[in-house]
C-alpha cells in the first residue's frame, strides 16, 4: 500500500497541537524579572529567570503546595519549579547530594521503608529493552528514588499490598509534594575526562547472560562496589497544588548529546542521512548521520567481554527534541531560564552549571484534569509544555516512536492488562501514574505500558 | 407437496489455491476456538475422504513437496416445515445425503453444477492512491490530462489494452466485447453426478462446458459454450505461465461436492493479449497485462430420487478460490463474518433484537463464548504472526482469560471507536494494526463494539448461546476464517461484502436463506461460441445481478503481489502527511510500522526447528520472518525491472520481510511455511507446550532475510541479518 498524502489530517494536527500547547495564561509579553521567595514562584513567559537568592547560598526549599494557580500560573512556573527542585536536590547535606539521601523504591514496603542504600540496579530502558552503551562499551545505568511524602503515602494506604492497590480509590491523588526521581548515571572510565560532571561512588549490578541476552539477573545479581560514576540524567517528577498528575521535568549534562535539528519555528527538520553535529559529544561520535542515532539494540546487543562488562555496539545518542517540543512559549523559556540559570551557577563555580533542563511536561487544567483511564494517546487536549519530552539518555529509543515519545505515554491512569495470569487487571486509576507501584503491582522487572 | 425447504451450506465456500494436483478440506470449525475435549483449537484443515479428521503439518504438502490445495465442502441442508418466512438464526436442519428422505422420498442422487471465471483483468482498480474503496463507486470528481470529470467508478484496469494510445480509463467500456473476451478467464460451468462423482471435472480449455438441464432432468453438455483461457499462446518464464486450468470438481461418495481452485499461477500479457512473460509488475495490487488463476462462481444443485422424480434447490451457494491459509488457526481480529454480519444486520433486519430503526438494542445481551471471547481470543493468537513485545503479549494472554463476569476495568478505553472518531490513534487503542480505506487504524465492525460494549456493561452476564443450525453456523465459520476489516483489498474478498447490493435481499424466503449472493440466472443453452458469455456483471452500489468471477475480480491481479507487499507498512492516510527526508523525525508523521493482516498473512512466526533447537524453551526461541527466501533482505529505495523508478520515501525497514522484487513472490510463494499448533505437528514432543503456534512445512532452507525486532519498529530503525 502506498503512504496517501492527506493535507485535512496535517492541518488538524497543527492546529491542535498549538491549541495544546498553552497553559491557562501563559504570558508572551517582557516583563521584568518577577520577585521570587521561597514561599512561591511567579515566572514571566518570555522572560523566564531563576530567582538571585537561590544561587547565594542555600537553596529555598520548593514549595509545591504554594504553587501559583488559575490565571496566576503561567508556563515559566512550571520551569522554574523545576530548576528550583534540581537545584535543591543536587545541593550537598551532610557530604552527599539531597537526592542520593532520597529513600529507594522499596521503602514502599513496611519492612524495608527506610531503605537508601541506592545502589544501580537499572540498565533496561522503559518499553524498549534497549540499553544504552557508552562510547567505551559500558551500559549507563538508573536507579530510582522517592521522597518521605510519596512513600508515607504509600504506606499509610498499604499500596505496595497488589490486592489493596487493585482496589484502590481511582481517583485517589498522590499527596502534593510527593516526588519520584530516576538518575542515570555513566561509567567513569580510567583517564576520562569528568571535570564538568558531577561524580561520585556507587554499588552497579553486574550484568549476565539472562535468557540468551545481557540483563541484569532479577534474583542476587552481582554488585561491584564503589565504582565512580558521573550523573548525566535526572528526571524529577513531583507533584504540585492543583497539578496530582505530577510535573515530569528532566535534566541533562550538557555534553551528552547533540539536537536535531530544527527550524526556526521548532520543528524538527534533521535530515535522516545528515550527521547531527560534526563534533564528539559524551554518547556521540561526530558525523553519526540522524538514523544511526537511538538505535534500539534489544534484539542485538552482546558482551564483548562479561568480564570486563563491555558491550555491542555502542550507542550513538541525540536528542530528536530539544526542549522536549512544545509551543515558541514553551520552548523560549526553557532556552531563557536555562541560560539565567547556569549564568548564575557560573558565578558560583558550581558544577550544576554543565546541566540543563531539557524540559516539562504538565496539564493544562483548564483543559482537564487527571481522571482514571486516561491514556495521552488517546486525549492529549489537556497536556502542555513539552510535549514530546525524553531524557535522551533515559529514554533514548522511545523518542522516535510517536505513541512512545512523551513522559505521560508511560505515566497515564490507563488500566494495566499486562500483568501475570494470576494478578487481577488493575483497573485505571489516577496513582496508576507510579511506575514504583506498577512495577511492584506487576510483580517487578520494568514497567511496560500498553503503547 | 414438499414441506422442507433446501438449501446448500456454506453460502459461500472458500477454496484455496497450491501447486500440488493433491488437496485437503477446507476446515470447517471457527480458527483459535476451543473445541471441546481436544487440545487442539479450531481452524484445522481436514482429511479427505473423512468427516472432520483434521490435517497434521505432513498433509500440508505432497510427495513431491508440492502445496495442497484447499478444497471447498458444499453440503445440502433440509429444512422441514419451516413456514413462509425465515427468521435468523435457523435452528435445526438435516444433512441431505445419498441415502436420506426428504419429504418422504429416499434421494438416490445428487447433480451439482458449479462455475468458474476470473474477470480481475477487465475490473476497476482498487486505485492505491485514492485509497478509498467502496466509495469510489459514487460520483466523484476526478481530473484525467488536465480536465475534470465526474465518474462513478474507480478507474478500469488495462485501460490502454488493444490500443495503440493511451486511453482515459474512466471512459474505457468494460462491455466491450473485445475485453470481455481477452481479458476474462471463464471457463464456464461444469456438471458432476455424485453417484459418479470420484471422477473430477475440470475447469480447462478441454473439458467440454455441462450443466443441469431442468427441461431435460439431466446434464447437458454444452459444446457451444464460449470457453474463455486468454493468452495461453506460450510456455512458462519466470512466474508467468499459461493459466488454461481454473480448479475442478469432484464430489464425496455421500454426494457433497468438493470444489477445487487452481494452482496459483500468474500470467502475462501484453496489449493484444498475447502470452508475454515480459511484462513487469510495478504495483502490489493492480498490475495491467496480469492474470492469475482464482476465480469464484455460483454452486447449484439438483436432488434426485428412488422414484425417479428430482427437485433443484432454489438458491445458490458461492465458490471463491483465494489465497493459501498459511495461518488456518490464526483467528483474525475482524474477520470476513464480522464484516458480512454487520451487514446482514444493518440492512437486512436480520436479528431486530440486535439492530432495528438504524439502532443497536441497549437492552441486548451477547453471549460472552460466542460474541466477545473471539475478539479476545484472536488478540492472544496474533503473536503466533506477528512480532509483538511481550507486555503486549502478557496483556493479550491476560485478557483472554476474562469471563462473562463485567471486566474489572474499563475495556473500551482500549477499543477504537469504530464512529471514526479514533482513525488516527494508534496504541493503546486496539486493533492494533493498518485500517482500512482512508483510515488510518483498524477498527472492530459495529457489531463486535457494540457486544463488548454490552458486556463490558455486565449484561453478558447469564446470557444464553444463541441456537444456530449447523448449516447455518457452517455460513459462519467458513467466513470466520476468513480476513475481513482491512480491505485494501485484502485477501479473500474485499469491500463488496458491505454493499447490500451484492446479497439476495430475499433471504426469509425459505428456498433462499440468508448470507447469498444475488446470482444471475445464467442461460447457458443460449450460449454460443463466438461470443463472450460473460458481460460485466455487478458494481459495487448498484443492482446488477452478480455473475462468476465478479467476486474476486475486486482482489490484487495477481494476488501475489499483494501478498508480498502486505507486511508491515506506516499508516495510509498518515495523520501528518507523506513521510519525507526532512519531516521523518518532526513528529507530525507516524513512522511506526504496523501489520497490515498478520493473521492471514502471517509476518513473523516462530518455527518448530527453532523451538526444538531451544528445547521447547520459547523464551529462548527468536522469530523469523514468514517469508524469508532469497531475495527477502531488505534493500532501500527498490527499483523493480521495468518499472518507473519509486520516488516516495523508502528505507530498508520499510521492506522487510517480503521479496524485495515482485516477481520473485510469483514463483516462492509455495515455500512458505504453514503456522500449526503443536499437536498437529508431526512428532511434536509431548514435553512441548500444547498451545504453541508454530510455523512447519517451509521450504526457505536458510534464512536470507532479516532479524526481527519485537514493535515498535520505525521508519529509519537498522535492519539486520538474521541469526542462522
Amino acid at each position: 500500500m502506498k503512504n496517501i498524502v492527506n493535507q485535512c489530517f496535517f492541518l488538524l494536527l497543527v492546529t491542535c497541537l498549538v491549541a495544546c500547547n498553552s497553559s491557562p495564561k501563559e504570558k508572551t509579553e517582557t516583563l521584568a524579572v518577577a520577585a521570587s521567595n521561597s514561599g512561591g514562584i511567579n515566572g514571566v513567559d518570555g522572560n523566564c529567570v531563576a530567582p538571585p537568592e537561590w544561587f547565594n547560598g542555600t537553596v529555598p526549599t520548593p514549595q509545591p503546595q504554594n504553587f501559583p494557580q488559575g490565571d496566576d500560573v503561567t508556563n515559566c512556573d512550571f520551569h522554574l519549579i523545576s530548576w528550583q527542585y534540581f537545584l535543591w536536590l543536587t545541593e550537598e547535606v551532610n557530604g552527599k547530594l539531597r537526592f542520593e539521601n532520597l529513600y529507594t523504591s522499596n521503602a514502599i514496603h513496611p519492612e524495608t521503608k527506610d531503605d537508601t542504600y541506592q545502589v544501580l540496579d537499572i540498565v533496561e530502558q522503559a518499553l524498549s529493552k534497549g540499553i544504552l552503551i557508552d562510547q567505551h562499551g559500558r551500559a549507563v545505568y538508573s536507579n530510582i528514588m522517592i521522597n518521605d511524602i510519596y512513600r508515607d503515602w504509600v504506606l499509610e494506604n498499604k499500596l505496595y499490598d497488589p490486592e489493596v492497590f487493585v482496589d484502590f480509590d481511582a481517583t485517589a491523588d498522590f499527596p502534593v509534594g510527593s516526588m519520584s526521581l530516576k538518575a542515570n548515571w555513566k561509567l567513569v572510565q580510567p583517564g576520562e575526562d569528568v571535570s564538568n560532571l558531577y561524580t561520585t561512588k556507587a554499588d552497579i549490578q553486574l550484568l549476565t547472560m539472562v535468557d540468551g541476552e545481557p540483563r541484569i539477573p532479577e534474583d542476587n545479581p552481582q554488585i561491584q562496589k564503589d565504582v565512580e560514576v558521573a550523573l548525566i540524567g535526572l528526571h524529577i517528577a513531583v507533584v504540585v497544588e492543583g497539578h496530582p498528575e505530577f510535573i515530569w521535568a528532566t535534566f541533562e549534562f550538557d555534553g551528552n548529546a547533540p539536537n536535531f535539528k530544527e527550524d526556526a519555528s521548532g520543528v524538527v527538520v534533521q535530515g535522516m542521512n545528515d550527521p547531527v553535529s560534526d563534533k564528539n559529544w559524551l554518547l556521540y561520535t561526530a558525523n553519526t548521520t540522524a538514523r544511526k542515532t537511538n538505535a534500539n539494540n534489544a534484539e542485538i546487543l552482546e558482551f564483548v567481554d562479561e568480564s570486563k562488562q563491555t558491550l555491542t555496539p555502542v550507542t550513538q545518542v541525540a536528542r530528536q527534541y530539544a526542549q522536549g517540543g512544545g509551543s515558541s512559549t514553551n520552548r523560549g523559556n526553557i532556552d531563557h531560564l536555562n541560560a539565567n540559570a547556569k549564568d548564575q551557577l557560573k558565578k558560583e563555580g558550581s558544577i550544576w552549571e554543565n546541566y540543563f533542563e531539557v524540559g516539562a511536561v504538565w496539564f493544562n487544567t483548564e483543559k482537564g484534569v487527571l481522571k482514571p483511564d486516561w491514556n495521552p494517546n488517546v486525549d492529549s487536549t489537556m497536556v502542555t509544555g513539552s510535549l514530546t519530552l525524553s531524557n535522551a539518555t533515559i529514554e533514548t529509543f522511545t523518542q522516535k516512536v510517536r505513541s512512545q515519545n512523551s513522559c505521560f505515554s508511560c505515566h497515564n491512569t490507563f488500566p494495566v492488562t499486562n500483568v501475570p495470569l494470576s494478578t487481577k487487571v488493575l483497573p485505571g486509576k489516577n496513582a496508576n501514574t507510579s511506575h514504583i507501584l506498577l512495577k511492584n503491582y506487576q510483580g517487578g522487572g520494568e514497567v511496560k505500558r500498553s503503547n | 407437496m414438499a414441506n422442507s425447504s433446501l438449501r446448500i451450506h456454506p453460502a459461500i465456500g472458500m477454496a484455496r489455491v497450491g501447486n500440488s494436483t493433491e488437496y485437503y478440506l477446507g476446515p470447517e470449525t471457527m480458527a483459535a476456538s476451543p473445541q471441546e475435549g481436544q487440545a487442539l483449537t479450531g481452524g484445522l484443515p481436514i482429511k479427505p475422504g473423512t468427516e472432520n479428521t483434521t490435517i497434521t503439518s505432513g498433509d500440508l504438502r505432497d510427495a513431491q513437496g508440492r502445496l495442497k490445495r484447499q478444497a471447498a465442502r458444499f453440503k445440502i441442508f433440509q429444512y422441514p416445515n419451516e413456514g413462509d418466512k425465515l427468521t435468523f438464526p435457523t435452528q435445526g436442519g438435516e444433512e441431505v445425503l445419498i441415502g436420506s428422505t426428504v419429504d418422504g422420498k429416499k434421494v438416490k442422487d445428487i447433480i451439482w453444477t458449479a462455475h468458474l471465471a476470473n474477470k480481475k483483468a477487465n475490473c476497476w482498480e482498487i486505485d492505491e492512491d485514492a485509497n478509498l474503496g467502496i466509495e469510489l463507486y459514487k460520483p466523484h470528481e476526478v481530473t484525467v490530462d488536465g480536465k475534470t470529470m465526474t465518474v462513478s467508478t474507480p478507474p478500469l484496469r488495462n485501460p490502454d489494452f488493444d490500443s495503440t494510445s493511451p486511453q482515459n480509463p474512466y471512459t474505457v467500456n468494460p462491455a466491450d466485447t473485445d475485453r470481455l473476451k481477452k481479458l476474462v478467464i471463464d471457463a464456464g460451468p461444469r456438471a458432476i453426478k455424485a453417484s459418479q462423482g470420484t471422477t473430477p471435472i475440470k475447469f480447462d480449455n478441454t473439458t467440454q462446458a455441462s450443466y443441469y438441464d431442468q427441461s431435460l432432468g439431466a446434464i447437458t453438455n454444452q459444446p457451444n459454450y464460449p470457453i474463455q483461457f486468454p493468452a495461453t499462446n506460450g510456455s512458462g518464464s519466470n512466474g508467468s505461465d499459461p493459466i488454461s486450468y481454473l480448479g475442478e470438481i469432484i464430489t464425496e461418495p455421500n454426494g457433497r461436492l468438493l470444489v477445487l481452485g487452481g494452482h496459483g499461477l500468474a500470467c502475462a500479457f501484453d496489449n493484444q493479449g498475447n502470452f508475454d512473460a515480459s511484462q513487469p509488475l510495478c504495483k502490489d495490487v493492480d498490475n495491467d497485462n496480469w492474470l492469475d488463476d482464482t476465480s469464484d462462481g455460483p454452486v447449484t444443485a439438483v436432488l434426485v430420487f428412488e422414484d425417479g422424480t428430482q427437485q433443484a434447490i432454489e438458491g445458490s451457494a458461492w465458490a471463491v478460490v483465494t489465497d493459501p491459509a498459511y495461518a488456518p488457526q490464526t483467528l483474525n481480529v475482524v474477520n470476513l463474518w464480522d464484516d458480512v454480519y454487520n451487514t446482514w444486520l444493518e440492512n437486512f433486519n436480520l436479528q431486530p433484537e440486535v439492530f432495528s430503526n438504524g439502532k443497536y438494542n441497549p437492552e441486548y445481551k451477547p453471549y460472552f463464548q460466542d460474541d466477545i471471547f473471539p475478539t479476545l481470543n484472536s488478540a492472544h493468537m496474533q503473536m503466533w504472526n506477528t512480532n509483538l513485545p511481550d507486555q503486549a503479549i502478557s496483556a493479550h494472554e491476560r485478557v483472554k482469560l476474562l469471563t462473562e463476569q463485567k471486566p474489572p476495568f474499563d475495556m473500551m478505553k482500549f477499543i477504537r471507536n469504530p464512529d471514526g472518531s479514533q482513525n488516527n490513534n494508534g496504541a493503546p487503542l486496539m486493533p492494533l494494526s493498518l485500517g482500512d480505506a482512508n483510515q488510518a487504524f483498524l477498527t472492530v465492525s459495529r457489531q463486535q463494539y457494540f457486544f463488548m460494549e454490552q458486556w463490558n456493561k455486565g449484561m453478558s452476564v447469564g446470557a444464553s448461546a444463541l441456537p444456530i443450525g449447523e448449516g447455518e453456523q457452517l455460513d459462519k465459520t467458513i467466513l470466520v476464517n476468513c480476513l475481513g476489516g482491512r480491505f485494501s483489498p485484502g485477501i479473500d474478498l474485499t469491500f463488496i461484502v458491505r454493499d447490500p447490493d451484492l446479497y439476495n435481499k430475499d433471504w426469509q424466503n425459505p428456498a433462499i436463506g440468508p448470507f447469498r449472493i444475488n446470482a444471475e440466472e445464467l442461460n447457458y443453452a443460449s450460449a454460443t461460441k463466438d461470443q463472450p458469455f460473460l458481460g460485466v456483471g455487478y458494481t459495487p452500489l448498484r443492482p446488477d445481478p452478480v455473475q462468476p468471477g465478479d467476486l474476486c475480480k475486486f482482489m490484487a491481479i495477481p494476488w501475489h503481489t499483494d501478498y508480498n507487499s502486505c507486511a508491515t507498512h506506516t499508516p495510509a492516510p498518515n495523520p501528518g502527511g507523506d513521510i519525507t527526508e526532512k519531516n521523518v523525525y518532526s513528529g507530525t508523521v507516524n513512522t511506526t510500522l504496523f501489520w497490515s493482516w498478520p493473521a492471514q498473512r502471517p509476518v513473523a512466526v516462530y518455527t518448530f526447528n527453532d523451538l526444538s533447537a531451544n528445547n521447547g524453551d520459547i523464551k529462548s526461541t527468536k522469530q523469523r520472518f514468514s517469508v524469508r527466501g532469497e531475495g527477502t533482505a531488505a534493500q532501500e529505495n527498490l527499483s523493480t525491472p521495468g518499472c518507473p523508478a519509486s520516488s516516495g520515501f523508502d528505507t530498508a525497514a520499510m521492506n522487510v520481510g517480503r521479496y524485495q522484487n515482485r516477481r520473485n513472490i510469483l514463483t516462492e510463494w509455495v515455500k512458505i511455511g504453514t503456522i500449526m499448533q503443536g499437536p498437529a505437528i508431526d512428532g511434536y514432543p509431548d514435553g512441548f507446550n500444547k498451545d504453541y503456534y508454530l510455523e512447519v512445512e517451509s521450504l526457505f532452507d536458510k534464512d536470507d532475510s532479516n532479524l526481527v525486532v519485537f514493535w515498535p519498529n520505525v521508519v529509519d530503525d537498522e535492519v539486520y541479518p538474521p541469526k542462522n
